[in-house]
């Protein structure tokens, strides 16, 4: 349906485009800080069965309906999931897996700004000047309250409208920056844009990432604090506390960890997926992203972020920075790490390019499907709809910005779409897939082309386990949080107008959706799911 | 670092490791004709 034909080059490319979605922040700073939280490396345990229950079979799911989806000539969540869920409901409930990596750009791509900025500082601080004005003499109390002063000035923690008040502030110079090369790599296309920078960036973020864990797992302890060593700072983050695993909230918090890190229920599997041809792979390609995904997850930043925390700061220091969140963790305590480190200068510039890496390639899997939606529904260029796309974008970001005070718009996003929404998609897409579609069909497709068989049981999980997981994990959430997010939003007027904002976003994406698919009934196109693919 | 903690701590890089290599040979060992030229095709 789309004017602009656009495939994936190599099967290779498809999965460095998967996998950098999926690799991010996260991976570095959220999960060193949930494992530590709930049992150390007890919680590997949870963590590991979420992954092989839940992560990877809803992670075929989406790859299978967004290669179905595909074949019928559709390449956007709300025409892909009317297809697969065969109706309406179905079709506008798709509107949620496009929202949702759109309204997540509105502030990811801020915080990627923030890490192209800290490995700016670091790069200029090789030729001299400390790092965000840190000094490595003073007391850590008083390094710490600088980094922490350094952030909020940074990022307009203060007041609304401090960043945009008329002088040139860097985040917001490195935002536009990382904001027109987002715009500039998807506008390229796939194979030319996205995959061709991903094939680039994932490589080279696994050298930064070696590089980092080679130094800090040879760095020797400080003289003053001997027992601060790397192997006790290994153990503070793996050595396992069992009786963690009777708390609910553990396993809870794995399962959390492992569906926000794979980017399942995001809107950009089903998306890139459908790019795909017939006989291409697609189980074997899933597995290879999830499993790079790890890679980075356990392999980096398990090794990673704790273990140098621990060896400058001890273990207050450490636990106190994991309870600070991510944020806290990876833009104010490591920054007195590196302050304390030999050549924390280069260290610390290599680390924040790596997580600018990191956000990069999850950034750009984030308007594609927007791009991907309009050109579909109106039938538009690829130029039109990016054009179209990155103004809505550009507002959205521009609203994040400006009421930053204690970044409430950002937390409003984070938590309403970022959080919850991703569950509800989640939900939506494996029961369209499993009692909808169906599971003999939904294996079959899947196994079209395939490298590798999806064990046997996994039609189990997918059909009973994992909605039931979804559905509990959503209902949880109504009884324990909603009510009190309801209630902060009417309390707190940036909120409010923050959900205002993407409810205008709904109704937009609404629109599109009642008239692409007129479009696509006048062009013959399958919108309902009633006939086999032609292909 | 306890025992366990040794334990759990390679079992997790073991496995992640293991998984990710043999996805990566098994991807690369593919016959190279299943694998596409690079193109977009820009039809508008």
């Amino acid at each position: 349906m789309s004017q602009n034909k656009q495939e994936w080059g190599t099967r290779l490319g498809v999965i460095l485009a998967v996998s950098g979605s999926a690799v991010g922040l996260g991976n570095f700073l959220r999960f060193p800080g949930q494992a530590a939280q709930h049992g150390g490396g007890a919680f590997m345990i949870p963590y590991f069965c979420a992954l092989l229950l839940l992560g990877i079979p809803i992670g075929w799911a989406e790859w299978t309906m967004g290669r179905y989806g595909g074949r019928k000539g559709f390449h956007s969540a709300p025409a892909i999931m009317g297809v697969v869920g065969r109706g309406a409901v179905a079709r506008y409930l798709g509107i949620i897996g496009v929202l949702i990596p759109l309204a997540v750009y509105f502030y990811y791509v801020f915080i990627e700004g923030w890490c192209l900025a800290y490995a700016w500082e670091y790069a200029k601080a090789i030729f001299g000047t400390p790092a965000l004005g840190i000094d490595s003499q003073a007391a850590i109390e008083a390094q710490s309250a600088k980094s922490a002063e350094f952030f909020a000035s940074f990022t307009g923690r203060a007041q609304d409208g401090v960043m945009l008040g008329g002088t040139i502030v860097e985040s917001v110079v490195f935002w536009a920056i990382v904001f027109v090369l987002n715009v500039w790599f998807v506008f390229r296309g796939l194979s030319k844009g996205i995959e061709k920078f991903c094939t680039w960036a994932m490589p080279s973020m696994a050298v930064c990432a070696l590089i980092v864990l080679g130094y800090v797992l040879t760095l020797e302890p400080d003289p003053a604090t001997p027992e601060r060593t790397v192997t006790a700072g290994l153990g503070y983050m793996w050595n396992p506390d069992w009786n963690a695993l009777r708390d609910p909230g553990a396993w809870l918090a794995a399962a959390g960890q492992i569906f926000f890190s794979l980017s399942v229920g995001f809107g950009v599997i089903i998306n890139y997926a459908s790019y795909m041809k017939r006989k291409d792979d697609l189980v074997l390609s899933g597995l290879t992203a999830s499993s790079t995904n790890e890679l980075f997850e356990v392999g980096f930043g398990g090794m990673i972020t704790l273990t140098s925390a621990f060896i400058f700061l001890g273990a207050t220091g450490t636990a106190a920075a994991v309870a600070t969140g991510s944020f806290g963790l990876g833009f104010t305590t490591l920054p007195v790490v590196f302050a304390n480190m030999p050549a924390g200068q280069w260290i610390g510039m290599v680390w924040f390019f790596m997580l600018f890496l990191a956000a990069i390639t999850s950034s750009l899997s984030m308007l594609q499907p927007a791009v991907a939606f309009v050109e579909e529904a109106l039938g538009t260029s690829r130029a039109k709809a990016t054009g179209l796309i990155t103004g809505i974008a550009l507002i959205g970001s521009l609203w994040v910005i400006w009421f930053s005070k204690d970044l409430a718009a950002l937390a409003t996003i984070d938590d309403w779409v970022g959080t919850f929404l991703i569950v509800v998609l989640a939900a939506v897409q494996v029961i369209c897939f499993g009692w909808v579609f169906g599971m003999d069909r939904g294996m079959r497709e899947a196994h079209e082309g395939a490298h590798l068989r999806i064990p046997g049981f996994i039609r189990f999980v997918i059909k009973y386990i994992a909605p039931l997981y979804l559905l509990i994990a959503i209902g949880m959430f109504c009884k324990n949080n909603l009510g009190n997010w309801i209630e902060a939003a009417r309390a707190n007027p940036v909120q409010r107008n923050t959900l205002i904002l993407i409810g205008l976003v709904i109704v937009f994406l609404a629109v599109l959706t009642h008239i692409g698919t007129k479009r696509w009934r006048a062009a013959g196109l399958d919108v309902d799911g009633e006939r086999p693919p032609q292909d | 670092m306890t025992t366990f903690g040794w334990i759990l701590m390679i079992c997790s890089l073991s496995f992640v490791v293991s998984l990710t290599v043999w996805c990566y040979k098994r991807v690369l060992s593919l016959p190279p004709e299943e694998k596409k030229s690079v193109k977009d095709i820009h039809s508008a």
